[in-house]
């Protein structure tokens, strides 16, 4: 008994490095695929700091907030990328395009969307869900109306079938 | 001819119908011939007003012997009354069916209208050619049918001296044997019990009847003149029957002979049709002096009386149970009859009989059986004498159905026959032991049946079997004279019909009436007892009667259809899906008002139909469990909006942003391509 609960721990500890180290291989992958970029590429991605935030902050196990407002910032850098790698990618490209307020303007904006998605598409989500299970419940409560209606309150009931039989006289 | 029988019947006014032949009517009693079972009333056949009939209607009192009518009808002598029909009529005088018979209108009147009269004394030839060869004659009639008149005594035989009509014996079949005729005209054996604990005799006990009424004959006198019946038994104790009838009269030596046959108070030795035959062709012999039984040499006491003789001794004991118990416990009895009667062999018998009981130790009735048997081993051929009732064993049936018509306590008669006094009874038969076994095993089989409770069986069913005449005495049928199971359900709906009905159909006498005569299984009435479950006693009903209707009919039953529909109500509670209940219920009044009790049954009592709603009640029943499970889940979503929103929503939100991200890196890259393709 004892050792099964050791193992069911060790398993237990086993699976809790899976998790970081799936965070750490997805650092490297993006790490690795932003090595060929250089530095000038790695300056423009600044850009992403609302979904670095993001990506800490996150703690929802489907991290759908993170890809909410990481696909936005990304639409919103992605520009910016192209118009650096189209100017050669040098580091002062990508110092102005750093030094331009209208860069960050687009590029946080995005994920301000991002953001104001995240924010209100949820409830207006709930409040559709939640009425039409609304209206679920009360098809599901004629249901069982109808049920007592034709069978009686011994259709609740979990009493045996002889039982039911004797109760009612038959 | 048929316009003088049409005026003859329109004379006599409007008659009852008896079995489509005969018209009887009430307003014409004819009290000259009454019967011991009833009133005579005039009769006519339907067809010839102008023969003259009499018929006997039963009072109700006690039971005809019914079983007898068939071989009765068959007699045809005409030294008998000839008995025409027998059957159920409806009675206004007593608002109610009862059984009639009907006799020819015999052409002289009775003989001996009381015993108190004196005729003048016949001429030897004169009384053996007009009186004895004719009633010798219906004796053999009575014999070759294996009939038992019963009731053969001077004031039942219809005869004018002189004429050349010979004297008729008149009925015997209105009331059971042992009723309406006095105990002068019994065996001694007989005499010792009440008048309807006699039971049907034997060949012989009509023959020391006749022999009895011969010297009635004979003499043109009351033999026993100015006495009582007691003393009149205690002298043919005393001295025999023969001796005690006929003392020291001077008489004619053949009818000396003929009536010392006939008053034989052994059984053996008493003469039979076939012997009296013999006496008629001029044989002539001498029987054996079988009189009173053996005398001791010392007295015995019982409560202050002597006895110097077993039978009389016997009478004594049962008559003072207290005194008795005490000379058996103390063993006087036993050395009595050692030492001053020096029957050894019936010392032994009574000394088995006391030991027996007191194997099986003391009980409440401890007395009265230890007297009882004892009174059997020491006088075995006399009654069986318990708790004051003293019957013969063929008598039960009739003290039983006597007692059941007036509502009398049956407890002794239960007593008598679970303490198995019939047995031992015969047991202690000597000689006739053999052709006693036969009612033996059936009082053993009687005594089975009483012992149970269950519908079908106990005292009622004891009535039946041993009477296999006898109507249904249901207080169901009161009013009724059902005789045949055929008659049960034309009764039922009558009943039914009158709005005075119980609240079931059955009842212990019926169930052990359609178990006697329809030789049904007990353990269908089994189900029909009030211990047992209402849906079962319905089925039980419903099927029995059901089966009775294909087999007997009619077609239509509607009332009793409704009777019996409250009690099958617990067969259609059994329907749990209450629209199939109702849909069920339309069809068995459906079924009630066609009258059909196969039809009711079938829509009531559907396997098929019961089995698959059970099963829909589980299916439902697991659908209502799963609606209950998403009602919950759903009542969670709804008390947790904000959980159902991050878990909804969000990924939801995820999916719109991707959506816009991909349609603007698309036009990024769109728009890169275009430029660097434009310059």
């Amino acid at each position: 008994m004892s050792e099964n609960q050791e193992e069911k721990g060790k398993k237990e500890k086993n699976a809790k490095p899976k998790k970081g180290g799936f965070k750490l291989i997805l650092v490297m992958v993006v790490m690795g695929c932003l090595a060929p970029f250089g530095v000038p590429t790695l300056l423009v991605c600044m850009g992403l700091a609302p979904t670095l935030v993001a990506l800490v902050t996150d703690t929802d196990e489907n991290r759908s907030g993170l890809a909410t407002i990481g696909y936005m910032n990304f639409a919103g850098v992605l520009p910016f990328l192209i118009d650096l790698w189209q100017n050669g990618q040098t580091m002062e490209a990508a110092l102005a395009i750093v030094r331009q307020p209208f860069s960050w303007a687009i590029m946080l904006g995005a994920a301000g969307i991002g953001h104001l998605i995240l924010y209100a598409v949820p409830p207006v989500i709930a409040s559709v869900f939640l009425i039409n299970q609304e209206s679920r419940l009360r098809t599901l409560r004629e249901g069982m109306q109808q049920l007592e209606a034709i069978w009686g309150p011994d259709v609740a009931s979990t009493t045996s079938l002889d039982a039911v039989k004797s109760s009612r006289g038959g | 001819m048929a316009e003088e029988n049409k005026t003859q019947q329109e004379n006599w006014g409007s008659g009852l119908p008896l079995e489509g032949r005969f018209f009887l009517y009430p307003d014409k009693a004819l009290p000259a011939f009454n019967a011991a079972g009833g009133v005579a009333y005039a009769a006519r056949y339907k067809n010839d007003a102008t023969q003259a009939f009499i018929g006997i209607i039963s009072s109700g009192g006690v039971l005809p012997r019914i079983e007898n009518v068939h071989a009765m009808r068959m007699i045809d002598s005409p030294s008998i009354l000839r008995l025409c029909e027998g059957g159920v009529i409806h009675w206004p005088a007593q608002n109610a069916n009862c059984y009639a018979l009907v006799y020819e209108q015999p052409s002289a009147e009775r003989h001996w209208k009381s015993f108190n009269e004196t005729h003048p004394v016949m001429s030897e030839d004169t009384v053996n050619n007009a009186f004895i060869i004719p009633m010798i004659k219906a004796l053999l009639e009575f014999q070759r049918t294996g009939l038992v008149h019963g009731a053969i005594r001077p004031t039942n035989i219809f005869w004018r001296e002189g004429s050349m009509t010979p004297p008729q014996i008149g009925d015997g079949l209105s009331a059971p044997c042992g009723i309406g005729q006095p105990s002068l005209f019994e065996t001694i054996e007989r005499a010792l019990c009440q008048p309807i604990a006699r039971g049907e005799g034997n060949h012989v006990d009509d023959c020391y009847a006749f022999g009895m009424t011969l010297a009635f004959v004979i003499l043109g006198s009351h033999p026993f003149q100015g006495m009582d019946d007691q003393a009149i038994l205690r002298l043919k104790l005393d001295k025999g029957s023969f001796s005690a009838t006929l003392g020291n009269r001077r008489l004619p030596p053949a009818h000396i002979e003929l009536l010392r046959g006939l008053l034989s108070d052994d059984p053996r030795q008493r003469w039979t049709a076939e012997d009296l035959e013999q006496w008629m062709t001029g044989r002539r012999s001498t029987p054996k002096n079988s009189d009173a039984g053996r005398r001791a040499s010392r007295h015995f006491s019982i409560a202050g009386k002597e006895y110097w003789q077993l039978r009389p001794l016997a009478a004594g004991m049962a008559e003072n149970v207290a005194e008795a118990v005490k000379v058996i416990e103390n063993g006087s009895l036993e050395k009595w009859i050692t030492r001053s009667l020096g029957d050894d062999e019936r010392a032994k018998g009574v000394a088995e009989v006391v030991d027996e009981i007191n194997e099986k130790g003391k009980t409440a009735s401890y007395q009265d059986q230890l007297v009882a048997r004892v009174c059997i081993a020491l006088d075995p051929v006399s009654p069986i004498r318990y708790r004051g009732l003293s019957v013969m064993p063929r008598g039960i049936a009739t003290v039983l159905a006597e007692a059941m018509m007036t509502g009398q306590n049956l407890q002794v008669l239960s007593e008598i026959l679970t303490s198995r006094f019939v047995t031992l009874w015969v047991n202690m038969q000597k000689d006739v032991k053999t052709d006693l076994v036969p009612l033996a095993q059936q009082l053993e089989r009687m005594a089975s049946y009483a012992e149970k409770t269950s519908f079908g069986s106990g005292l009622e069913r004891v009535l039946y079997e041993m009477n296999t005449g006898a109507p249904c005495l249901s207080p169901l049928f009161k009013g009724d004279f059902v005789l045949s199971p055929k008659q049960i359900l034309n009764s039922l709906e009558r009943v039914a019909a009158s709005g005075s009905r119980p609240s079931e159909p059955m009842d212990r006498h019926l169930a052990a009436f359609l178990v006697a005569r329809e030789k049904r299984s007990e353990s269908l009435f089994t189900a029909m007892g009030l211990g047992a479950p209402s849906l079962k006693r319905g089925l039980a009903l419903l099927s029995l009667f059901g089966e009775m209707q294909n087999r007997y009919g009619p077609d239509k039953l509607p009332h009793l259809c409704a009777w019996l529909m409250p009690l099958v109500e617990p067969c259609l509670r059994r329907f749990l899906s209450k629209p199939l209940q109702d849909k069920v219920r339309r069809q068995a009044k459906e079924a009630v008002d066609q009258g059909s009790l196969s039809l009711l049954l079938k829509r009531v009592d559907d396997t098929a139909r019961v089995v698959g709603d059970e099963n829909d009640f589980l299916a439902a029943r697991s659908m209502y469990r799963n609606i209950q499970k998403e009602m919950a889940t759903i009542e969670r979503n709804i008390n947790n909006k904000n959980q159902v929103a991050r878990e909804m929503g969000r990924p939801i939100s995820a999916s719109i942003a991707s959506l816009l991200a991909l349609i603007l890196i698309a036009v990024t890259l769109w728009k890169t391509v275009w430029q660097g393709l434009m310059g």
